[in-house]
Protein backbone atom coordinates (compact mmCIF):
# COMPACT_ATOMS: atom_id res chain seq x y z
CA UNK A 1 0.00 0.00 0.00
CA UNK A 2 1.30 3.43 -0.72
CA UNK A 3 1.71 6.33 1.19
CA UNK A 4 -1.19 8.03 -0.46
CA UNK A 5 -3.86 5.24 -0.41
CA UNK A 6 -2.92 4.76 3.17
CA UNK A 7 -3.45 8.42 4.09
CA UNK A 8 -6.81 8.21 1.84
CA UNK A 9 -7.83 4.99 3.63
CA UNK A 10 -7.20 6.43 7.17
CA UNK A 11 -8.82 9.40 5.82
CA UNK A 12 -12.15 8.04 5.19
CA UNK A 13 -12.02 6.27 8.46
CA UNK A 14 -11.59 9.25 10.20
CA UNK A 15 -14.07 11.09 7.92
CA UNK A 16 -16.63 8.03 8.46
CA UNK A 17 -16.21 8.04 12.60
CA UNK A 18 -16.81 11.91 12.71
CA UNK A 19 -19.94 11.55 10.88
CA UNK A 20 -21.81 8.63 12.91
CA UNK A 21 -20.65 9.59 16.66
CA UNK A 22 -18.87 12.88 17.20
CA UNK A 23 -18.05 12.36 20.31
CA UNK A 24 -16.62 8.78 19.60
CA UNK A 25 -12.96 8.24 20.33
CA UNK A 26 -10.66 6.06 18.85
CA UNK A 27 -8.62 3.58 20.66
CA UNK A 28 -4.80 4.50 20.82
CA UNK A 29 -2.56 2.19 18.54
CA UNK A 30 0.50 0.71 20.08
CA UNK A 31 -0.31 -0.19 23.39
CA UNK A 32 2.16 -2.82 25.04
CA UNK A 33 1.74 -4.76 28.55
CA UNK A 34 3.89 -4.56 30.57
CA UNK A 35 4.47 -6.66 34.00
CA UNK A 36 5.19 -5.29 37.88
CA UNK A 37 9.01 -4.83 38.57
CA UNK A 38 8.69 -7.56 41.57
CA UNK A 39 5.77 -10.59 40.51
CA UNK A 40 3.22 -11.55 42.77
CA UNK A 41 5.16 -14.42 44.73
CA UNK A 42 2.38 -16.84 42.94
CA UNK A 43 3.19 -16.53 39.66
CA UNK A 44 5.08 -19.31 37.93
CA UNK A 45 7.17 -19.71 35.15
CA UNK A 46 6.51 -22.41 32.76
CA UNK A 47 8.93 -24.03 30.42
CA UNK A 48 7.55 -25.54 27.34
CA UNK A 49 10.09 -27.22 25.61
CA UNK A 50 8.48 -28.01 22.65
CA UNK A 51 9.74 -31.39 22.35
CA UNK A 52 8.18 -31.61 19.01
CA UNK A 53 9.57 -28.58 17.10
CA UNK A 54 12.35 -28.16 19.32
CA UNK A 55 13.65 -24.61 17.88
CA UNK A 56 10.28 -23.03 18.97
CA UNK A 57 9.67 -23.19 22.72
CA UNK A 58 8.55 -20.31 25.23
CA UNK A 59 8.66 -19.84 29.01
CA UNK A 60 5.55 -18.67 29.86
CA UNK A 61 4.53 -16.16 32.60
CA UNK A 62 1.55 -17.67 34.68
CA UNK A 63 -0.93 -16.21 37.68
CA UNK A 64 -2.19 -19.90 38.44
CA UNK A 65 -4.94 -18.49 41.01
CA UNK A 66 -6.83 -16.62 38.41
CA UNK A 67 -10.22 -18.17 36.79
CA UNK A 68 -9.70 -17.05 33.24
CA UNK A 69 -7.03 -17.37 30.59
CA UNK A 70 -7.02 -13.76 30.23
CA UNK A 71 -6.22 -13.22 33.57
CA UNK A 72 -3.70 -16.14 33.79
CA UNK A 73 -1.50 -15.15 31.00
CA UNK A 74 0.95 -12.85 31.36
CA UNK A 75 3.51 -12.80 28.48
CA UNK A 76 6.26 -15.52 27.42
CA UNK A 77 9.75 -15.18 26.23
CA UNK A 78 11.33 -17.31 23.17
CA UNK A 79 13.69 -20.28 24.15
CA UNK A 80 15.35 -21.99 21.32
CA UNK A 81 16.46 -25.53 21.19
CA UNK A 82 15.59 -27.50 24.35
CA UNK A 83 16.82 -24.53 26.52
CA UNK A 84 17.16 -23.54 29.93
CA UNK A 85 15.63 -21.04 32.36
CA UNK A 86 17.03 -19.18 35.49
CA UNK A 87 16.15 -16.21 37.82
CA UNK A 88 18.46 -13.98 39.59
CA UNK A 89 16.21 -12.50 42.73
CA UNK A 90 19.86 -10.32 43.12
CA UNK A 91 19.97 -8.55 39.79
CA UNK A 92 15.93 -9.36 39.10
CA UNK A 93 16.65 -10.58 35.67
CA UNK A 94 15.84 -13.78 33.70
CA UNK A 95 17.87 -15.59 31.73
CA UNK A 96 17.30 -17.56 29.03
CA UNK A 97 20.00 -20.04 27.99
CA UNK A 98 19.55 -21.67 24.49
CA UNK A 99 20.84 -22.43 20.90
CA UNK A 100 20.52 -21.13 17.46
CA UNK A 101 21.27 -22.49 14.04
CA UNK A 102 21.97 -20.32 11.07
CA UNK A 103 19.91 -22.60 8.92
CA UNK A 104 17.00 -23.25 11.10
CA UNK A 105 15.88 -26.79 11.28
CA UNK A 106 19.04 -28.37 9.25
CA UNK A 107 21.67 -26.70 11.78
CA UNK A 108 24.28 -24.65 10.32
CA UNK A 109 26.47 -22.44 12.38
CA UNK A 110 25.86 -23.10 16.25
CA UNK A 111 25.58 -20.25 18.50
CA UNK A 112 24.41 -20.46 21.96
CA UNK A 113 23.35 -17.63 24.09
CA UNK A 114 22.53 -16.62 27.51
CA UNK A 115 19.49 -14.21 26.39
CA UNK A 116 18.70 -11.68 29.58
CA UNK A 117 15.43 -11.17 29.59
CA UNK A 118 13.60 -7.57 31.44
CA UNK A 119 11.22 -9.16 34.08
CA UNK A 120 8.64 -6.41 33.59
CA UNK A 121 8.96 -5.18 29.93
CA UNK A 122 9.64 -9.48 28.94
CA UNK A 123 12.10 -7.58 26.41
CA UNK A 124 15.53 -8.96 25.39
CA UNK A 125 17.89 -6.09 27.71
CA UNK A 126 21.54 -8.10 26.62
CA UNK A 127 22.76 -10.79 25.18
CA UNK A 128 25.97 -13.15 26.39
CA UNK A 129 27.50 -15.54 23.48
CA UNK A 130 28.93 -18.78 25.15
CA UNK A 131 30.80 -21.91 23.73
CA UNK A 132 28.24 -23.40 21.82
CA UNK A 133 28.46 -27.09 23.78
CA UNK A 134 25.92 -26.63 26.51
CA UNK A 135 24.07 -29.71 27.08
CA UNK A 136 20.60 -30.27 25.03
CA UNK A 137 18.32 -32.69 26.10
CA UNK A 138 15.32 -33.35 28.54
CA UNK A 139 15.10 -30.76 31.36
CA UNK A 140 17.40 -30.96 34.51
CA UNK A 141 17.49 -28.52 37.43
CA UNK A 142 20.83 -28.69 37.36
CA UNK A 143 21.57 -27.91 33.74
CA UNK A 144 23.04 -24.32 35.25
CA UNK A 145 22.88 -21.98 37.94
CA UNK A 146 23.62 -18.77 39.41
CA UNK A 147 26.61 -19.01 41.88
CA UNK A 148 27.63 -17.40 44.70
CA UNK A 149 25.36 -14.88 47.37
CA UNK A 150 25.74 -12.16 44.71
CA UNK A 151 24.77 -14.28 42.18
CA UNK A 152 27.26 -12.92 40.14
CA UNK A 153 28.22 -16.24 37.75
CA UNK A 154 26.05 -18.24 35.99
CA UNK A 155 27.41 -21.80 35.45
CA UNK A 156 25.97 -23.88 32.12
CA UNK A 157 26.88 -27.16 32.09
CA UNK A 158 28.65 -28.66 28.84
CA UNK A 159 28.44 -31.56 27.14
CA UNK A 160 29.95 -32.87 24.16
CA UNK A 161 30.40 -35.18 26.31
CA UNK A 162 33.56 -33.86 27.68
CA UNK A 163 32.15 -32.29 30.41
CA UNK A 164 32.61 -29.11 31.69
CA UNK A 165 31.15 -25.99 32.84
CA UNK A 166 30.89 -22.64 31.36
CA UNK A 167 31.61 -19.62 33.83
CA UNK A 168 29.43 -16.06 32.49
CA UNK A 169 30.16 -12.88 34.45
CA UNK A 170 26.74 -11.26 34.96
CA UNK A 171 27.64 -7.97 36.03
CA UNK A 172 30.27 -7.58 33.48
CA UNK A 173 28.51 -9.29 30.56
CA UNK A 174 30.79 -11.58 29.32
CA UNK A 175 31.91 -15.57 29.19
CA UNK A 176 34.96 -15.95 31.12
CA UNK A 177 35.68 -19.08 32.15
CA UNK A 178 35.21 -22.92 31.22
CA UNK A 179 36.16 -25.24 34.17
CA UNK A 180 36.76 -29.02 33.71
CA UNK A 181 34.41 -31.46 35.29
CA UNK A 182 36.21 -34.63 34.05
CA UNK A 183 33.81 -37.68 34.73
CA UNK A 184 31.30 -35.26 36.50
CA UNK A 185 28.18 -33.55 35.06
CA UNK A 186 25.72 -30.55 36.39
CA UNK A 187 26.23 -26.97 38.30
CA UNK A 188 24.72 -27.09 41.98
CA UNK A 189 26.08 -24.23 43.59
CA UNK A 190 27.18 -24.66 47.27
CA UNK A 191 28.23 -21.15 49.18
CA UNK A 192 30.02 -18.28 47.91
CA UNK A 193 31.99 -18.85 44.26
CA UNK A 194 31.52 -22.45 44.46
CA UNK A 195 29.82 -25.34 42.58
CA UNK A 196 29.66 -28.77 42.86
CA UNK A 197 28.78 -31.50 40.13
CA UNK A 198 28.08 -35.31 40.34
CA UNK A 199 30.14 -37.72 39.27
CA UNK A 200 29.51 -40.98 37.21
CA UNK A 201 31.17 -42.90 40.52
CA UNK A 202 28.31 -41.58 42.71
CA UNK A 203 30.68 -39.23 44.35
CA UNK A 204 30.99 -35.31 44.20
CA UNK A 205 33.15 -32.78 42.55
CA UNK A 206 33.44 -29.26 44.36
CA UNK A 207 34.92 -26.51 42.21
CA UNK A 208 36.02 -22.98 43.65
CA UNK A 209 36.16 -20.09 41.33
CA UNK A 210 38.17 -16.60 42.45
CA UNK A 211 37.01 -13.17 41.79
CA UNK A 212 37.16 -13.44 38.54
CA UNK A 213 35.50 -16.57 37.61
CA UNK A 214 39.10 -18.84 37.40
CA UNK A 215 39.10 -22.63 39.00
CA UNK A 216 41.32 -21.76 42.14
CA UNK A 217 40.64 -25.06 43.70
CA UNK A 218 38.73 -28.27 43.39
CA UNK A 219 37.76 -31.30 45.31
CA UNK A 220 36.66 -34.55 45.09
CA UNK A 221 34.92 -37.08 47.98
CA UNK A 222 34.27 -40.64 47.99
CA UNK A 223 31.64 -42.51 46.58
CA UNK A 224 28.44 -41.24 48.29
CA UNK A 225 25.80 -43.34 46.35
CA UNK A 226 25.10 -46.54 44.16
CA UNK A 227 25.25 -44.60 40.58
CA UNK A 228 23.83 -47.99 39.38
CA UNK A 229 22.32 -50.27 42.03
CA UNK A 230 20.00 -47.08 43.40
CA UNK A 231 20.97 -43.55 40.91
CA UNK A 232 19.87 -40.71 42.41
CA UNK A 233 17.52 -37.85 40.45
CA UNK A 234 20.00 -35.16 39.13
CA UNK A 235 18.16 -32.58 40.48
CA UNK A 236 18.38 -32.40 44.36
CA UNK A 237 16.40 -30.10 46.68
CA UNK A 238 18.04 -27.12 48.95
CA UNK A 239 17.27 -26.71 52.17
CA UNK A 240 19.20 -25.68 55.39
CA UNK A 241 22.70 -26.02 53.51
CA UNK A 242 21.89 -29.56 52.36
CA UNK A 243 21.60 -30.84 48.81
CA UNK A 244 18.77 -33.70 49.42
CA UNK A 245 19.33 -36.14 46.22
CA UNK A 246 16.06 -38.56 45.49
CA UNK A 247 17.03 -42.19 44.50
CA UNK A 248 14.87 -44.17 42.66
CA UNK A 249 13.53 -46.00 45.11
CA UNK A 250 12.18 -43.58 46.85
CA UNK A 251 14.84 -42.08 49.27
CA UNK A 252 16.59 -38.84 50.07
CA UNK A 253 20.12 -38.09 50.83
CA UNK A 254 20.98 -35.49 52.11
CA UNK A 255 24.52 -34.19 51.47
CA UNK A 256 25.89 -31.31 53.05
CA UNK A 257 26.75 -29.12 50.33
CA UNK A 258 28.20 -26.05 52.07
CA UNK A 259 30.69 -27.52 53.73
CA UNK A 260 34.45 -27.56 52.72
CA UNK A 261 34.23 -30.92 53.41
CA UNK A 262 31.28 -32.38 51.58
CA UNK A 263 29.54 -35.28 53.50
CA UNK A 264 26.05 -37.70 53.20
CA UNK A 265 23.80 -37.81 55.84
CA UNK A 266 21.65 -40.76 57.02
CA UNK A 267 19.36 -41.84 53.91
CA UNK A 268 15.60 -40.80 54.42
CA UNK A 269 13.03 -42.84 53.35
CA UNK A 270 9.68 -41.75 51.66
CA UNK A 271 7.79 -44.68 52.68
CA UNK A 272 6.62 -45.56 56.43
CA UNK A 273 5.01 -49.05 55.80
CA UNK A 274 6.08 -52.57 53.81
CA UNK A 275 3.42 -52.12 51.46
CA UNK A 276 4.47 -48.79 49.99
CA UNK A 277 7.90 -49.93 49.57
CA UNK A 278 6.86 -50.94 46.11
CA UNK A 279 5.88 -47.20 45.39
CA UNK A 280 8.59 -45.76 43.25
CA UNK A 281 9.36 -41.85 42.07
CA UNK A 282 9.64 -41.12 38.27
CA UNK A 283 8.31 -38.28 35.86
CA UNK A 284 10.20 -35.82 33.57
CA UNK A 285 10.66 -32.95 36.91
CA UNK A 286 10.00 -35.71 39.76
CA UNK A 287 10.66 -33.27 42.86
CA UNK A 288 9.89 -29.85 43.97
CA UNK A 289 9.94 -28.06 47.05
CA UNK A 290 8.06 -25.15 48.96
CA UNK A 291 9.48 -22.48 51.22
CA UNK A 292 8.86 -24.21 54.36
CA UNK A 293 11.02 -27.37 53.70
CA UNK A 294 8.77 -29.57 52.38
CA UNK A 295 9.44 -31.68 49.69
CA UNK A 296 6.64 -33.24 46.82
CA UNK A 297 7.47 -36.12 45.26
CA UNK A 298 5.44 -37.58 42.04
CA UNK A 299 5.30 -41.51 43.05
CA UNK A 300 3.43 -44.42 41.26
CA UNK A 301 2.12 -47.64 42.50
CA UNK A 302 4.41 -50.81 41.25
CA UNK A 303 7.56 -49.56 40.61
CA UNK A 304 10.50 -51.15 39.27
CA UNK A 305 13.57 -51.04 36.86
CA UNK A 306 12.80 -48.88 34.18
CA UNK A 307 9.86 -46.63 35.41
CA UNK A 308 11.87 -43.69 37.10
CA UNK A 309 9.99 -41.66 34.33
CA UNK A 310 6.73 -43.04 34.52
CA UNK A 311 5.15 -40.23 36.41
CA UNK A 312 2.55 -41.10 39.06
CA UNK A 313 -0.75 -40.68 40.74
CA UNK A 314 0.13 -39.65 43.76
CA UNK A 315 2.78 -36.82 45.07
CA UNK A 316 4.38 -37.56 48.78
CA UNK A 317 5.37 -34.91 50.60
CA UNK A 318 8.09 -34.92 53.12
CA UNK A 319 8.83 -32.42 55.98
CA UNK A 320 12.33 -32.07 56.03
CA UNK A 321 12.22 -30.49 58.86
CA UNK A 322 10.15 -32.95 60.99
CA UNK A 323 12.18 -35.81 59.37
CA UNK A 324 9.03 -37.42 58.31
CA UNK A 325 6.90 -37.90 55.64
CA UNK A 326 2.93 -35.82 56.51
CA UNK A 327 0.72 -36.44 53.30
CA UNK A 328 0.04 -38.45 50.49
CA UNK A 329 -1.96 -36.18 47.85
CA UNK A 330 -4.01 -38.32 45.04
CA UNK A 331 -3.51 -36.55 42.04
CA UNK A 332 -6.80 -35.34 39.79
CA UNK A 333 -4.87 -36.47 37.03
CA UNK A 334 -1.39 -38.38 36.48
CA UNK A 335 1.24 -36.78 35.80
CA UNK A 336 4.29 -36.08 34.67
CA UNK A 337 6.27 -32.79 36.29
CA UNK A 338 5.52 -30.85 39.66
CA UNK A 339 6.35 -27.50 40.65
CA UNK A 340 5.67 -24.98 43.35
CA UNK A 341 4.83 -21.17 44.40
CA UNK A 342 3.63 -18.94 46.01
CA UNK A 343 3.37 -18.76 50.36
CA UNK A 344 0.35 -17.78 52.64
CA UNK A 345 -2.84 -18.33 50.95
CA UNK A 346 -1.63 -18.10 47.40
CA UNK A 347 0.64 -21.45 47.99
CA UNK A 348 0.41 -24.04 45.28
CA UNK A 349 1.27 -27.48 44.14
CA UNK A 350 1.27 -27.43 40.29
CA UNK A 351 1.40 -30.84 38.30
CA UNK A 352 1.83 -31.30 34.33
CA UNK A 353 -0.60 -34.17 33.55
CA UNK A 354 -0.89 -36.61 30.73
CA UNK A 355 -3.04 -33.98 28.65
CA UNK A 356 0.04 -31.72 29.27
CA UNK A 357 -2.20 -29.01 31.28
CA UNK A 358 -1.40 -27.76 34.60
CA UNK A 359 -3.47 -29.12 37.95
CA UNK A 360 -3.14 -26.39 40.23
CA UNK A 361 -3.53 -27.85 44.30
CA UNK A 362 -3.98 -25.25 46.78
CA UNK A 363 -1.10 -25.42 49.65
CA UNK A 364 -1.24 -26.90 52.00
CA UNK A 365 -4.93 -28.34 51.68
CA UNK A 366 -3.90 -30.32 48.21
CA UNK A 367 -7.58 -29.23 46.97
CA UNK A 368 -7.57 -29.40 43.36
CA UNK A 369 -8.47 -25.66 42.08
CA UNK A 370 -8.37 -25.78 38.15
CA UNK A 371 -6.33 -27.32 34.88
CA UNK A 372 -4.16 -24.24 33.07
CA UNK A 373 -4.89 -25.08 29.48
CA UNK A 374 -2.73 -23.92 26.79
CA UNK A 375 0.48 -23.47 28.94
CA UNK A 376 2.17 -25.31 25.60
CA UNK A 377 2.65 -28.49 24.16
CA UNK A 378 4.82 -29.78 26.21
CA UNK A 379 5.43 -27.96 29.42
CA UNK A 380 8.19 -29.92 31.49
CA UNK A 381 9.35 -27.00 34.44
CA UNK A 382 7.52 -25.36 36.65
CA UNK A 383 9.22 -22.85 38.77
CA UNK A 384 8.17 -20.55 40.87
CA UNK A 385 10.11 -17.30 41.65
CA UNK A 386 10.15 -17.38 45.43
CA UNK B 1 2.73 -43.20 28.18
CA UNK B 2 -0.86 -41.10 28.24
CA UNK B 3 0.73 -37.67 27.01
CA UNK B 4 2.17 -40.06 24.29
CA UNK B 5 -1.02 -41.21 23.50
CA UNK B 6 -3.06 -38.14 23.27
CA UNK B 7 -0.90 -36.40 21.67
CA UNK B 8 -1.12 -39.28 18.77
CA UNK B 9 -5.39 -39.00 19.19
CA UNK B 10 -5.14 -35.19 18.36
CA UNK B 11 -3.04 -36.08 15.17
CA UNK B 12 -5.79 -38.92 14.20
CA UNK B 13 -8.48 -35.90 15.02
CA UNK B 14 -6.74 -33.77 12.36
CA UNK B 15 -5.94 -37.23 10.21
CA UNK B 16 -9.63 -37.69 10.03
CA UNK B 17 -10.37 -34.32 8.81
CA UNK B 18 -8.66 -35.39 5.50
CA UNK B 19 -9.04 -38.59 5.20
CA UNK B 20 -12.36 -41.26 4.52
CA UNK B 21 -14.57 -42.17 7.66
CA UNK B 22 -13.61 -45.56 7.17
CA UNK B 23 -10.41 -45.35 7.40
CA UNK B 24 -10.53 -42.95 10.12
CA UNK B 25 -12.27 -45.15 12.32
CA UNK B 26 -10.01 -48.00 11.54
CA UNK B 27 -6.89 -45.82 12.55
CA UNK B 28 -8.47 -44.34 15.92
CA UNK B 29 -9.42 -47.72 17.11
CA UNK B 30 -6.26 -49.04 16.78
CA UNK B 31 -4.92 -45.29 18.67
CA UNK B 32 -7.67 -46.46 21.58
CA UNK B 33 -6.88 -49.82 22.10
CA UNK B 34 -3.09 -49.45 22.49
CA UNK B 35 -3.84 -46.22 24.30
CA UNK B 36 -6.39 -47.54 26.36
CA UNK B 37 -5.21 -51.18 27.13
CA UNK B 38 -2.12 -50.17 29.12
CA UNK B 39 -2.79 -46.41 29.24
CA UNK B 40 -0.13 -45.34 31.98
CA UNK B 41 3.35 -47.04 30.88
CA UNK B 42 5.82 -44.80 29.16
CA UNK B 43 5.45 -46.35 26.00
CA UNK B 44 2.44 -46.31 23.58
CA UNK B 45 2.44 -49.79 23.41
CA UNK B 46 0.70 -51.78 20.52
CA UNK B 47 -1.97 -54.04 21.27
CA UNK B 48 -3.55 -56.97 19.71
CA UNK B 49 -1.01 -56.91 16.38
CA UNK B 50 -1.88 -53.37 15.90
CA UNK B 51 0.19 -50.32 15.81
CA UNK B 52 -0.39 -47.65 18.80
CA UNK B 53 0.41 -45.19 16.71
CA UNK B 54 -2.42 -43.38 14.66
CA UNK B 55 -1.39 -43.46 10.67
CA UNK B 56 1.24 -45.89 11.20
CA UNK B 57 0.68 -49.40 9.78
CA UNK B 58 1.60 -52.04 11.33
CA UNK B 59 4.47 -53.70 9.96
CA UNK B 60 7.00 -56.75 10.75
CA UNK B 61 11.05 -57.02 9.97
CA UNK B 62 10.03 -60.60 8.38
CA UNK B 63 13.00 -62.16 10.03
CA UNK B 64 11.99 -64.57 13.11
CA UNK B 65 15.00 -64.06 14.13
CA UNK B 66 14.88 -60.36 14.65
CA UNK B 67 10.91 -60.16 15.28
CA UNK B 68 8.21 -57.29 15.86
CA UNK B 69 7.01 -54.33 14.62
CA UNK B 70 10.45 -51.67 13.86
CA UNK B 71 7.45 -48.84 13.88
CA UNK B 72 6.47 -49.77 17.31
CA UNK B 73 7.59 -48.90 20.83
CA UNK B 74 7.07 -52.71 21.87
CA UNK B 75 10.13 -53.92 19.45
CA UNK B 76 12.31 -55.64 21.24
CA UNK B 77 15.57 -53.61 20.65
CA UNK B 78 14.08 -50.42 21.76
CA UNK B 79 13.87 -51.47 25.41
CA UNK B 80 16.28 -47.70 26.04
CA UNK B 81 15.29 -45.61 23.70
CA UNK B 82 14.19 -42.05 24.17
CA UNK B 83 12.86 -39.78 20.64
CA UNK B 84 11.42 -40.32 17.53
CA UNK B 85 11.53 -43.97 16.08
CA UNK B 86 13.32 -43.40 12.54
CA UNK B 87 11.26 -46.10 11.28
CA UNK B 88 8.62 -43.72 11.19
CA UNK B 89 10.56 -41.04 9.77
CA UNK B 90 11.79 -42.47 6.77
CA UNK B 91 14.85 -44.94 8.08
CA UNK B 92 14.41 -47.94 9.61
CA UNK B 93 15.49 -50.11 12.77
CA UNK B 94 19.47 -49.24 12.26
CA UNK B 95 19.22 -46.61 9.67
CA UNK B 96 19.11 -42.81 8.94
CA UNK B 97 16.29 -41.22 6.60
CA UNK B 98 17.32 -39.21 3.66
CA UNK B 99 19.29 -36.56 4.25
CA UNK B 100 20.77 -37.02 7.49
CA UNK B 101 23.64 -37.99 9.42
CA UNK B 102 24.17 -40.57 12.17
CA UNK B 103 25.46 -39.52 14.98
CA UNK B 104 28.94 -41.64 15.35
CA UNK B 105 28.54 -41.28 19.70
CA UNK B 106 25.74 -42.59 21.75
CA UNK B 107 24.35 -44.55 24.48
CA UNK B 108 24.23 -48.21 24.73
CA UNK B 109 21.11 -50.43 26.06
CA UNK B 110 21.06 -54.33 26.59
CA UNK B 111 17.92 -55.80 25.13
CA UNK B 112 16.30 -59.18 25.49
CA UNK B 113 15.42 -60.65 21.93
CA UNK B 114 12.77 -62.47 22.68
CA UNK B 115 13.48 -64.83 19.67
CA UNK B 116 16.36 -66.48 21.37
CA UNK B 117 16.35 -65.51 24.93
CA UNK B 118 19.77 -63.51 24.33
CA UNK B 119 20.69 -60.40 25.89
CA UNK B 120 21.69 -57.95 22.82
CA UNK B 121 23.52 -54.92 23.14
CA UNK B 122 21.40 -51.53 21.62
CA UNK B 123 23.60 -48.62 19.76
CA UNK B 124 20.49 -45.96 20.07
CA UNK B 125 22.36 -43.90 17.31
CA UNK B 126 20.44 -40.67 16.82
CA UNK B 127 19.91 -39.35 13.08
CA UNK B 128 20.66 -35.49 12.90
CA UNK B 129 20.43 -32.90 10.30
CA UNK B 130 16.22 -32.36 10.12
CA UNK B 131 14.45 -30.85 12.70
CA UNK B 132 11.99 -33.18 14.91
CA UNK B 133 10.67 -35.84 13.21
CA UNK B 134 7.79 -35.65 15.39
CA UNK B 135 6.14 -39.32 14.65
CA UNK B 136 5.95 -42.58 16.91
CA UNK B 137 7.63 -40.82 19.85
CA UNK B 138 9.20 -43.59 22.08
CA UNK B 139 10.14 -43.78 25.80
CA UNK B 140 11.26 -46.73 27.29
CA UNK B 141 14.17 -46.70 30.00
CA UNK B 142 15.14 -50.20 31.06
CA UNK B 143 18.66 -49.41 31.95
CA UNK B 144 18.53 -45.99 32.10
CA UNK B 145 20.45 -44.18 34.59
CA UNK B 146 21.52 -40.23 35.49
CA UNK B 147 22.75 -38.23 33.28
CA UNK B 148 26.12 -38.08 34.90
CA UNK B 149 26.83 -41.11 33.56
CA UNK B 150 26.04 -40.62 30.00
CA UNK B 151 27.09 -43.50 28.29
CA UNK B 152 24.13 -44.85 30.06
CA UNK B 153 21.72 -42.05 29.46
CA UNK B 154 18.53 -41.55 27.35
CA UNK B 155 17.64 -38.02 28.13
CA UNK B 156 20.93 -36.60 26.26
CA UNK B 157 20.74 -35.12 22.70
CA UNK B 158 23.35 -37.44 21.18
CA UNK B 159 24.04 -35.40 17.99
CA UNK B 160 27.48 -34.90 18.81
CA UNK B 161 30.23 -34.62 16.54
CA UNK B 162 27.69 -34.17 13.43
CA UNK B 163 27.73 -31.41 10.96
CA UNK B 164 24.76 -30.35 12.57
CA UNK B 165 23.30 -30.73 16.45
CA UNK B 166 19.61 -30.37 15.43
CA UNK B 167 17.91 -33.66 16.12
CA UNK B 168 15.66 -35.81 14.35
CA UNK B 169 14.81 -39.19 15.48
CA UNK B 170 16.72 -42.31 16.71
CA UNK B 171 17.34 -45.57 15.54
CA UNK B 172 18.31 -48.99 18.08
CA UNK B 173 21.37 -50.99 15.96
CA UNK B 174 22.39 -54.48 17.46
CA UNK B 175 25.59 -54.36 18.00
CA UNK B 176 26.22 -57.72 19.67
CA UNK B 177 25.48 -60.25 22.01
CA UNK B 178 25.52 -58.80 25.75
CA UNK B 179 28.03 -60.98 27.98
CA UNK B 180 26.45 -62.29 31.11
Amino acid sequence: MNRMFQGFVFGCIIASSSVTNADFKPEPIGIIETLPEQYPDHWIMAQDLSFFHMLEGAVRVIDPSEETTGDQYKGQMTSSFIAVFEHSKVRNEHYVIESFFSRGGRGGKRTDLVTIYDPTSLSVSDEIEIPAKRLTGMPKGTQAALIGEEERFLGIYNFTPAQSVSIVDLEKRVFVNEVATEGCGFVIPNGARSFSSICGDGSFLTSNLDASGALTSSTRTETMFDPVGDPVFETPIAYDDNAYFLSFSGKLLPVNIGEKQISAGDWLSLATTEDEKSWRPGGITPMTSDTNGNVYVLMHPDGGEGTHKNGGSEVWVYDLEKKKRTNRIELKNWSLVVGTSGTGKNKFLLATNTDMAIDVYELPTANYARTLTGAGSTPFVIDGLN
Amino acid sequence: MKWLDNLAEKSTRKLARSSGRRSFLAKLSAGIVGGSTIPLLPVARASGGGNSYPGVGSQSTGNLEDPGDPTSCDYWRYCAIDGFICACCGGSANSCPPGTEMSPMTWIGTCRNPADGKNYIISYNDCCGRTSCGRCMCNRNEGDVPVYRPQQNNDTNWCLGTKSNVYNCSTGVVLGIALE
